[in-house]
């Protein structure tokens, strides 16, 4: 059963019982009331009957001259009295061995009415379909009599009756007219519960960028607000999981074209010089050049991949180093590169202790300044320069070659993305070097960013926490 | 002449077609970018066009979604093996999709293929006194007509077409039984017998220690 269905039943039912209770209650004392007032009149009437009774039977018994009036006397005369009188109230007498004297009407008396009276010669009342019995004892001519008075109260039990069959009508309206309100309100009231529903049902069902309607202060808005709020969350990390299930197919894609050029050289090249007769000793120079030229690029990326791979995931020595040895030694071995391609390298540091893992430091500048050597022509200059802002130790790593253009520095941190192709193949590049550096300087907590001018040269700044300068 | 294009950035692939395709007799035409390429095929007609689909300043999808000349056939050679890519190029008109790395008799066999297909091929070879018809099925020896099975038939002319190309039998069978046929290769070395014996190749179709046979090529 739906929750308005379950409100609107238990309402319902509850309103109806609080009202018809309440109208029967008020039903009962009103009758109760009503049979009261009719008893009280009934039994001063009863009183009064009798006692113009008796005093007709002071006047008789002077008529009759008798001191005392007999039995007999007494039937005939209450014969003459009450014998009339057949439509109005009925009347009956009862001698002491509780024979029946005088009846003017067939009367079915009430069980016990009459016992009662005998046993506490007391008056009693009673009703009994539609009538009210009156029953008292009466000391008549010296005898006990007991007498029993019929009433009609048809009328006072007409009009409860009637009373009741109005108020179940107007208790069926009732009923009628708060079940369409009830209805309309709960309608209203449970309206946005609908929309929260659909909104739910929908996001469940995959359109997490839908929203649910957030009107109103209660408790459903409340709700709304915070379905909302769980949405979001669910589509931000469903975003975030795209966006990298998206860069892995891109790194495996970009991957296996990486791997699949040089092979497809050596391939065909090895093919040719077994299939073709007659070869010239050039063209099987040539062949077994290119082969070799592919094997070691081959080499080459996967010695850089290994490495990316296991950047994050070897233990690192975490050691405290001194920079400005640190970049003497690293400009020594780099310079050897250098002089042999007629470039000048000046690398520096100021003095200073950071904590780093040495050969990942050491791997991080040299891939910089290899970069910086494909970059530059003959005669060009490399700077790598370390120096320490308050905490943090920065490396500054500018040459004067070639230059990114703007719109490609954005992509150029990510593996295997290669400004110039050709150029990049041509010097041995596999274009994960700045992918390798980027993740060695967020391992150290730094932030890597570059600047560059196209035909003037590039610039790379990296900052690392946790250094003390000086020293 | 048959002239082929050659589209594909990497210098060392390129010239690894061009090398192949020399062998099956065919003039290739290197070029190594998206945009060079796409003005070739628009003013130029091929017959066969080989195009790279990773090329650095235009994919080999886009030129022949926007060439207006589509008279030379195509076939894609790309690294990407993926069934949607294939189903893309294909869909996009192209005859052939070829993955990298590919072995150089598989590049021909598909060539000629596709050549055969679009009726660029020629209809009658010629190896020596020996004159062969594909049309008419006939091989002639001195000018006069030997009977030869059809398969016989058709390893001959797969040996003339790859003259001083050594062809293993794993390559013959594919290429003349089918991919599918799950035969011995002593079926081959009983047809190149009769094929010595009938057409007198005995020094010319040279047998290759443990790859297979060679047809030298008749001295002019």
């Amino acid at each position: 059963m739906k929750l308005w269905q379950k409100v609107f039943l238990y309402t319902l039912i509850l309103v109806m019982l609080a009202v018809s209770m309440t109208s029967i209650l008020l039903l009962k004392n009103s009758f109760s009331f009503a049979l009261d007032q009719k008893k009280q009149s009934v039994y001063s009437e009863h009183e009064f009957l009798l006692t113009s009774f008796k005093s007709m039977m002071i006047t008789e018994r002077f008529k009759e001259n008798a001191i005392v009036l007999e039995e007999k006397t007494l039937q005939k005369f209450m014969k003459k009295t009450f014998g009339k009188n057949k439509e109005g109230s009925g009347i009956l007498f009862f001698n002491a061995k509780h024979e029946k004297i005088y009846t003017n009407k067939e009367m079915k008396l009430p069980e016990g009415l009459l016992e009662a009276v005998i046993e506490t010669e007391k008056s009693y009342m009673q009703v009994q379909e539609h009538q009210l019995y009156t029953a008292s004892s009466e000391s008549i001519e010296g005898k006990t009599y007991y007498v029993v008075t019929e009433h009609d109260i048809t009328d006072v039990v007409n009009i409860h009756e009637n009373m009741l069959w109005q108020i179940q009508i107007i208790s069926m309206m009732c009923a009628i007219v708060i079940a369409f309100i009830l209805l309309i309100v709960l309608k209203i009231l449970l309206h946005p519960l609908k929309k929260i529903n659909e909104g739910t049902r929908a996001i469940a069902q995959g359109s997490y960028q839908k929203r649910i309607p957030e009107k109103g202060h209660d408790e459903l808005s409340e709700l709304a607000h915070n379905m909302n709020r769980m949405a979001e969350a669910v589509e931000t990390n469903v975003r975030a999981l795209e966006h990298v299930a998206e860069d892995r197919k891109n790194f495996i894609d970009n991957l296996s074209h990486e791997l699949k050029t040089p092979l497809t050289s050596i391939l065909g090249f090895s093919d040719l010089l077994q299939i073709k007769k007659d070869i010239t000793e050039e063209s099987r120079i040539e062949y077994a050049g290119i082969i070799k030229a592919e094997a070691s690029r081959m080499r080459t990326l996967s010695g850089k991949l290994m490495e990316l791979i296991t950047v994050g995931e070897t233990n690192l020595e975490w050691q405290q180093e001194n920079m400005q040895e640190l970049f003497e030694e690293i400009g020594n071995s780099l310079k050897v590169i250098t002089d042999s391609r007629d470039m000048n390298l000046f690398c520096e540091a100021q003095q200073g202790i950071l904590c780093v893992d040495k050969e990942l430091f050491k791997s991080l500048l040299y891939n910089l300044v290899d970069n910086a050597i494909k970059a530059s022509k003959e005669g060009g200059k490399i700077w790598v320069n370390g120096y320490f802002n308050k905490e943090d130790f920065c490396i500054e790593v500018s040459d004067e070659g070639v230059g990114i253009p703007k719109e490609e520095i954005d992509k150029i941190t990510q593996a295997f993305y290669m400004v110039d192709k050709t150029r990049s193949r041509a010097s041995g590049g596999a274009g994960l070097g700045l992918a390798l550096c980027k993740e060695i300087v967020s391992l150290h907590q730094g932030t890597i960013q570059f600047e560059s001018q196209l035909g003037e040269g590039t610039q790379v700044f990296i900052c690392m926490k946790g250094g003390v300068g000086g020293a | 002449m048959i002239r082929i294009l050659i589209v594909e950035d990497d210098a060392n692939i390129a010239k690894l077609m061009e090398a192949t395709v020399a062998i099956g007799g065919y003039e290739g035409i290197v070029c190594n970018n998206g945009a060079e390429a796409f003005q070739k095929i628009e003013h130029e007609n091929f017959d066969l066009i080989l195009l790279d689909v990773m090329l650095p300043d235009m994919s080999g999808f886009e030129i022949i979604k926007n060439r207006t000349n589509t008279e030379s056939p195509v076939i894609f050679i790309t690294a990407k093996q993926e069934l949607t890519d294939k189903v893309r190029g294909l869909r996009l008109g192209a005859e052939d999709y070829i993955v990298k790395p590919f072995e150089a008799m598989e590049l021909l066999a598909r060539i000629e293929v596709i050549l055969r297909r679009v009726k660029r091929t020629e209809n009658s070879y010629h190896y020596g006194n020996i004159s062969v018809n594909i049309e008419e099925h006939t091989c002639k020896y001195d000018g006069k007509e030997v009977y030869l099975t059809p398969k016989e038939f058709e390893v001959l002319v797969f040996f003339i077409q790859h003259k001083d190309v050594a062809i293993s039998r794993d390559r013959l069978l594919a290429a003349v039984w089918g991919f599918e046929y799950e035969g011995e290769s002593r079926t081959i070395d009983i047809h190149i017998q009769q094929l010595r014996k009938k057409l007198n190749l005995k020094d010319k179709l040279v047998t290759i220690p443990k790859l297979g046979y060679r047809l030298e090529s008749a001295k002019e």
